[in-house]
């Protein structure tokens, strides 16, 4: 190994990546835009669901006295105002009693209640607004449903303290840095083998194994440093901060071997942009898991940034430490290998 | 005998089923110049990447320097310097930046960027980007950066190939000028004028063989023939076209005759060119 022809490599990269506006550019603003994207989620997990009222036989603090917890009510003064505001996307959703309440229930005559949801509300709102509709209806009438409620929290109980929506975020933030970066460093390498620099290179002293060194500290440092700086300003180094730091350099290895892949099939910037968005789409999918609880199929654990995903979001929303994660890591480790094996293999090719 | 800088013994390539370059069999002094003449196609930059170190040969071996390529690869390498055909330089980068870096591959001490660059008339654009440089200056940047370990073989492909006169002259000078110093030199060209002008030796390759390796003068000596073409006016005032083949018994009479029975307009002696022999010995153009 020549170990003295890595630095100036190491230094050519640098500047030709600084050198191209469009990357610099790219790199910079794109920290900056994930970093305006995870400050601009929700900081606090709204847990009471405001309900429209409109209730004309009962006083407002009734009508406030049916409120339970984690269900507000915000009253209007006419269905046809309460309609509207539904409409207008002021208030999710809402129930109409009608005006003789009392003398419908008190005659046995079945009084017509309605519950207003927009149109894109999924069947679990509908139904929960019939079971509120119901219980508010007994309240009313002062009779209460012979049934007692046993809630059963499978897991730790996380009422009031659940994850934050830009919590659940950054995970998939991670990727997109991760990935964002590398494409810019497999676009140099692809542009690198059709601009035929590599050859000249390749007459040099300088090996092959060299060149690898060269490119792959390059890639895993400034993919590194990136998401570090993500995780460093969002205040996710707080967490365990060793650990986040691993799996992070570890994820920069990952991401190299797929640059690699990326540069061996790209020829041009566009090219290694379309593998990469293919490639960062793929990556993201275990992600999605975070943000959409109860959506992670089985398969998701066969791609790769599952083990990236899955360590911050224990470790960030969970506060797991090295016995809960280190299967993760090694599982991680494991993919470094064999990317960075085959992104060097395939590379080798295009070379010969 | 000569201390030979390059041996080719029995060097071949396949890609597939197609033999690009056929058991080939040659060798360069050093100090010499040596051309390497062929079609596209033909296996000329296979047989510089072989030499070279890029690809490893099917069979046979190189030698350069006394090394076999394939067992000394960086040793070799670390002493030859390469000039490709197509600009493959560091756009974005300078001038200077750009012999910088090789000069650091190569672990070149005290190495003085300005003083190459004035060597290929570059001196006052070292500061440039790469990128604002024409396609001439482009190329003698390459042939600079092929300079920067002061080699002792270097590889020219195609060095002045769609160039103006006046930086071809200027990279054909420089040639010359190396090969003075003791510089062994490959120069793989289309051009049979810069051929015949620069080279000791050349070698015609068709179909990854090499047809013919010999001196210019001696190719010439052997398949060309010398001859006067003269223009006479004919009876109907057209201008009309005669040859008279030189060094033959009847040459003297044949001139004689021609100056008693026509008119002569013009009359130029003329020899055949490496272009004409080498479609004489291969069949084909160099196109």
């Amino acid at each position: 190994m020549n170990w003295q022809t890595i630095p100036p490599l190491i230094q050519k990269d640098l500047t030709i990546f600084f050198r191209n506006r469009f990357y610099t550019l790219i790199t910079i603003m794109a920290l900056v835009a994930y970093i305006g994207v995870y400050y601009a989620m929700p900081d606090r997990v709204d847990e009471i669901i405001e309900v429209g009222l409109y209730a004309p036989s009962t006083s407002a603090e009734a009508a406030k006295m049916l409120e339970e917890d984690g269900i507000s009510f915000q009253l209007f003064e006419s269905e046809a105002a309460l309609q509207q505001a539904i409409v207008d996307e002021e208030i999710g959703s809402g129930i109409a009693f009608p005006e003789n309440l009392f003398q419908d229930v008190a005659a046995g005559r079945k009084p017509t209640v309605h519950i207003y949801v927009p149109s894109d509300v999924d069947n679990d709102i509908k139904d929960a607004m019939k079971v509120i509709v119901e219980a508010m209806t007994l309240t009313l009438t002062g009779r209460s449903l012979n049934i007692e409620a046993n809630e059963v929290i499978l897991g730790r109980d996380m009422a009031g303290e659940q994850v934050l929506p830009r919590n659940r975020m950054l995970p998939l933030l991670a990727v997109i840095v991760l990935m964002f970066e590398t494409m810019g460093l497999a676009s140099l390498l692809a542009e690198e083998i059709q601009s035929g620099t590599i050859r000249a290179l390749l007459v040099s002293p300088m090996g092959i194994r060299e060149l690898f060194a060269a490119k792959g500290v390059v890639s895993v440092s400034m993919v590194f440093f990136q998401v570090v700086v993500l995780m460093l300003v969002v205040g996710a180094l707080e967490f365990e901060p060793l650990i986040i730091i691993t799996v992070l350099f570890l994820s920069a290895l990952l991401v190299t071997g797929i640059g690699f892949l990326m540069g061996a099939a790209g020829r041009d910037m566009l090219s290694v942009m379309a593998w990469g968005i293919l490639a960062m789409l793929l990556l993201g999918v275990p992600s999605f898991g975070v943000i959409f609880p109860g959506t992670m199929t089985a398969w998701a654990k066969f791609i790769p940034s599952y083990y990236l995903v899955d360590t911050l979001h224990q470790v960030i929303n969970f506060g797991a430490g090295w016995p809960q994660i280190s299967n993760n890591l090694l599982l991680l480790l494991g993919w470094d290998v064999a990317l960075l094996f085959v992104g060097v293999a395939v590379l080798k090719r295009k070379f010969a | 005998m000569p201390n030979h800088a390059i041996t080719a013994e029995n060097l071949t390539y396949r890609y597939g089923d197609l033999l690009a370059v056929d058991h080939i069999n040659f060798d360069v002094a050093e100090g010499e110049i040596l051309g390497f003449l062929g079609p596209n196609g033909a296996g000329k930059t296979t047989t510089v990447k072989m030499l070279t170190g890029q690809m490893r040969p099917k069979e046979g071996k190189a030698t350069l320097l006394g090394m076999d390529i394939t067992q000394k690869t960086e040793k070799v390498q670390a002493q030859i310097g390469v000039c490709f055909e197509i600009a493959n330089l560091y756009e974005q980068m300078t001038g200077i930046e750009n012999l910088k870096l090789f000069a650091q591959l190569f672990s070149v001490k005290n190495f003085d960027a300005h003083a190459l660059l004035d060597r290929v008339g570059l001196g006052e654009r070292g500061k440039d980007r790469v990128e604002g440089y024409s396609k001439g200056m482009k190329q003698r940047l390459m042939v600079a950066r092929a300079l920067v370990n002061s080699p002792r073989i270097l590889f020219l492909d195609e060095p002045t190939e769609g160039l103006d006169p006046v930086s071809a002259e200027s990279i054909r000078n420089l040639i010359l000028d190396e090969a003075k110093k003791g510089v062994t030199i490959f120069l793989t060209t289309h051009d049979m004028l810069e051929a015949d002008k620069l080279c000791d030796r050349v070698a015609f390759i068709e179909r990854g063989r090499i047809a013919a390796l010999d001196t210019p003068h001696n190719l010439k000596q052997k398949y060309g023939k010398r001859m006067v073409k003269v223009q006479v006016t004919g009876i109907d005032g057209k201008l009309e076209n005669r040859e008279i083949v030189l060094d033959t018994d009847a040459t003297a009479a044949d001139l004689q005759k021609l100056f008693n029975d026509e008119k002569v307009v013009t009359i130029h002696s003329e020899e055949a060119s490496l272009e004409d022999i080498f479609i004489k010995i291969t069949g084909r153009g160099l196109a």
